[in-house]
This record gives structure tokens, sequence and C-alpha cells, in this order.
């Protein structure tokens, strides 16, 4: 092979892979991008009171199994969300919130960013953790509710336990809480890395994920 | 990694398709060699042998590594890092008919640009338009398509102007190398289903060493640049532009196989040496560009939470 051809195909590999990798953005400017998108899930409807979470006071803590003998817990600490609550009548509120992936804190930089990374979130691709309700059952100290959840680009219907859903009043603010805790497989939402071979919840990591949103909203 | 995945990555990903191979390979180059020995009439070609199958071996062992780590298997996911098994049957297919029908080398280009590209397209399109945009998206796509069948002419040329056994022990250091340098860019699962080309790639070489005719060149050579620049793309994802030096040089590894000395001892020596310069480049650019871990001095960037 002569030495032109050589060095033409070094060129172009070089300029080729410099353009390639230079187009990807950085994690943050994925999330921002993904954030200007983000529009209101619904419209207020006639009885309703829109809260606007507040993403001081609220909490996005998950669980799972690890090594098959422990619960470990992490966090994600970006989320937003919105509530449409109807105080006549609870069950016909509605409520929706997402959940930034890149933000997820398990009190490791090195794991985080492995999280981040395509064995786990793939947040590249995939920037949010989504939810919107569908619908509220049961009553009050009993509350379900019902929805779809959009984990790594699957959308799935779900439902949560719902518990202290009210309103009150603090610092001269209306606001509202809440607190909804998901049980779900992750391996239904394509999250099968380091999953044991029968799906169950020992191996290395379990498939068994709860996912527990407690929020604070400031009505708007 | 967990116990129970490396025990599954040992025999899904490493024994059985290495014995499989071992065994396949061994069973149509001995019947090739047979076959070769017959005398001819005078013109009549003596064949290639079972080119095609090597590259079938290649993109199965990586396939069945990739799936013991995923433990699943989708006909077309959503996930772009899902697509990495469904790059490697592009890869597979693609190099089966090189080898199985003679192109010209022009054709084989082309081709070749078209499933890099193709490969490129499956693999990012995903990152649209969240983390590139649209324009780049083609870029990468056009870019990764010629850059890829270059190098791959390149690598192939050089890969068959030698004797098959060199070109198979280059190939298995290149992308044992690999392995842990995808691991430090953050990619361990494309690390880790690299361990059924290694399998593969082993068992060609132990029959190389008695069959002299058996070659990574045509088909072999395509599936292996394309994996590489499938590990590249992953990595430069995963672990965005801070490795762009060593992605870029991981890219150009099959380039050292345009390397020869004259003589084939010299020549594998030449190309070991060259290709322990590039992976030990990169695996320095890697660790103290701190691209996986906390910073410099991390061996292991999932060493400290995973063991």
């Amino acid at each position: 092979m002569n030495k032109s051809l050589i060095a033409v195909v070094a060129g172009v590999a070089g300029v080729g892979g410099a353009g390639m990798l230079a187009g990807f953005s950085n994690a943050e400017a994925t999330a921002a991008f993904a954030a200007e998108q983000r529009e209101t899930v619904f419209e207020t409807r006639q009885g309703e009171r829109m809260y606007a979470s507040d993403p001081v006071h609220s909490s996005v803590v998950f669980s799972i199994r690890h090594g098959g003998v422990a619960n470990f817990y992490g966090r994600f600490n970006d989320m937003d969300g919105e509530v449409h609550y109807n105080a006549e009548s609870p069950a016909d509120s509605r409520m929706a919130f997402t959940v930034q992936t890149a933000s997820i804190d398990t009190n490791n930089n090195s794991r985080d960013g492995h999280l981040r990374q395509a064995d786990f979130f793939n947040a590249r691709q995939f920037p949010e953790i989504s939810f919107v309700s569908t619908g509220i059952s049961g009553s009050e100290g009993g509350w379900v509710l019902n929805g779809e959840l959009t984990l790594q680009g699957e959308t799935r219907p779900i439902s949560a336990s719902l518990s202290g859903f009210d309103t009150g009043t603090f610092r001269n603010k209306d606001v509202l809480g809440f607190e909804a805790r998901f049980d779900i497989k992750r391996s239904d939402f394509g999250m099968t890395k380091y999953l044991a071979a029968d799906g169950g919840e020992g191996g290395g990591l379990g498939n068994t994920v709860t996912l527990i949103v407690a929020v604070e909203a400031i009505a708007e | 990694m967990p116990d129970d995945l490396f025990q599954r990555l040992v025999l899904h990903g490493g024994v059985i398709p290495g014995a499989v191979s071992l065994l396949l390979l061994g069973v149509f180059w001995w019947m090739h060699r047979r076959r070769s020995a017959v005398p001819r009439d005078e013109g009549e070609p003596a064949g290639d042998g079972p080119r095609w199958l090597l590259p079938v071996l290649l993109a199965g062992g990586f396939v069945a590594a990739d799936y013991v780590v995923k433990v699943r298997f989708e006909w077309w996911p959503t996930d772009n890092t899902m697509r990495a098994a469904h790059a490697a049957i592009l890869l597979g297919v693609f190099g089966f008919v090189e080898g199985l029908i003679r192109l010209p080398a022009w054709g084989v280009s082309l081709a070749r640009a078209v499933v890099f590209g193709g490969l490129a397209w499956m693999l990012c399109e995903g990152y649209a338009p969240q983390a590139i945009s649209e324009a780049d998206l083609w870029g990468t796509v056009a870019v990764s398509g010629l850059a890829g069948s270059l190098i791959a002419q390149a690598a192939d040329r050089g890969t068959g102007a030698a004797v098959g056994w060199t070109g198979i022990l280059a190939w298995v250091i290149a992308i044992g190398a690999l392995q842990p340098m995808l691991h430090l860019a953050g990619f361990s699962s494309g690390s880790m289903a690299l361990a059924g080309v290694m399998a593969v790639l082993s068992s060609a070489l132990i029959v190389s060493v008695f069959v002299r005719d058996v070659s990574p060149s045509r088909g072999a050579v395509s599936v292996l640049t394309g994996l590489l620049l499938a590990g590249a793309l992953g990595a430069g994802v995963q672990s965005e532009p801070k490795s762009v030096p060593a992605l870029l040089l991981m890219v150009c590894m099959p380039l050292v196989f345009v390397l020869s000395a004259g003589g084939t001892k010299r020549t594998l020596m030449v190309r070991v040496v060259a290709i322990g310069l590039v992976a030990g480049s990169i695996a320095a650019i890697l660790h103290f560009g701190g691209s996986g871990g906390d910073g410099p001095g991390e061996d292991d960037p999932y060493a400290d939470y995973y063991g």
C-alpha cells in the first residue's frame, strides 16, 4: 500500500472522527434541550387549581436490591411537576412530573457516571423519566394513582400508592403535598443490564425498583 | 462484575462460541485443504475457501456475549445502546456475502461505506435532536461510512498480504486491547460483548496455525473494523468529547495491519509493537484524561462500588 493512500485514510479517519465526536454535546446540554422542549401537560379545567412542584422541597428516591442481600438507595436531584387539584373531588385531580435522569445521585461520582451511561439510563438518548396520571381511585387515606410511566423510551401503564394528598398554607402560600410510591420491574422498560438470568431479585442488581416521589407544590 | 454474570459470560460468551468456532473452522478449512490438494485442470481456480464462515462466527460470538450482558433481545429496540447486537448481525451478514462472492474492489468499498453508514445510523439516530442535531447525525453517518470503508480497505489489503495467522494474532491483540479501553471510556457493556469476538478469534488463531490459508481478509476484516467503529461510537457518545484523541486512535487501529516488514515474523513483530504503542497511547489518554472515573490514578472507574 502506498504512503499517499495511508495518508488519505488516516486523514479522513481523523477528520471524520473529530467531526463525528465533536457533534455530540455534553449531558448538561442534552438535559437543557429536553427541558426547553417540555410544555405544560394538562390544561387547567373548571374546578381545578394548578400547583407547580417546588424543587427545593420535593424528592425523588429509589431503592433496588443489590447483590441479592441488601436494599440500596439513591435519588434524583432534579424534577419538575404539575398538579391540577380538584378540591371538591380530589379523585378527579390530575398530575404529571418529569425527572432528569442525569441528576441521579448515589453518593459516588463514578457510579453516577456509570448509571447515566449505556449500561443503565442512557441519559444522552433519554434525558427524562416522565409520569402522566390517567386517574385516581380509592378514597382518602387509601388513594391509588394510575397513570403512564415513560422510562428508556418505553411507556407503560402503572399504579402507585398515593399518600398525604392534601393542601395547606405555608408562609402565606397555598401549597399541596403528596407521596407516590411506585414498584416497577426495570426489565419492563428495557433496563436489563446486570439482571439475573431468571429476571429475579438475585444477581448483581435486582429487577424491582421502588420509586418514591414526594412532592411539595405551590399554587400558581 | 457480578459473579453470576461472570460465569454466564465465560460459558455463553466464551467457551461455547469458542468451541463451536474451533469445530466449524477446523472442519470447513480442513475440507477446503483436501479439495485444494486434488489436482485441477489448468486455469481452474483453487477457490478462496470458506471465508464466509469467520465473519458469521465473529458476529455470532458478539451477539451471544451481548445477550448474556443484556438478557434481552428485541427486534428493533428504541434504546440505541440495545442495538449493538443488531449492528453485529448487519456486519455478519455483510461479511458472509463478502466472503462468499468476490466483488470488484470498488464494489466492496461502496458496499462497506453503505454498511458502516447504516451501522452508525442505527447506533446514533436516537440521540437526535436532544444530544446531536439532525445535520450532525447525518454527518456522522456519512463520515463513518467513508472513513470506515477506507480503513477496512487498508486493513484488508494489509491482512491479505501476510500469512493468515499473523493477521489473526494481530487482531486478537487489537480486540483484546480494545476491551479495557472501552471499559475505561465508560462503555463497559461494549467491552464485555467483545469477549465473544475474542473467543472466536482465538479459535481462528489455533486453526490458522494448522491451515495457513485461514485469513481474516475478505469478510472478517469488515466485521472487525465495524465492531471497532461501533465501539468508538458507543464510547464517544457515553464519555462525551473528553476522549476524542483516544477514540480517534481507536478508529485508526486497523491501519496497523498495513504495516509489513519483509518476512512473517518481522511483520508480526512490527504489527504487535505498533498495536502496543497505539493501545498504550489510548489507555494513557483515557486513564489520565479521567473520562471514566473521578480523575487520574483511578485504574478501574467501577471498582470502588461494583466489585
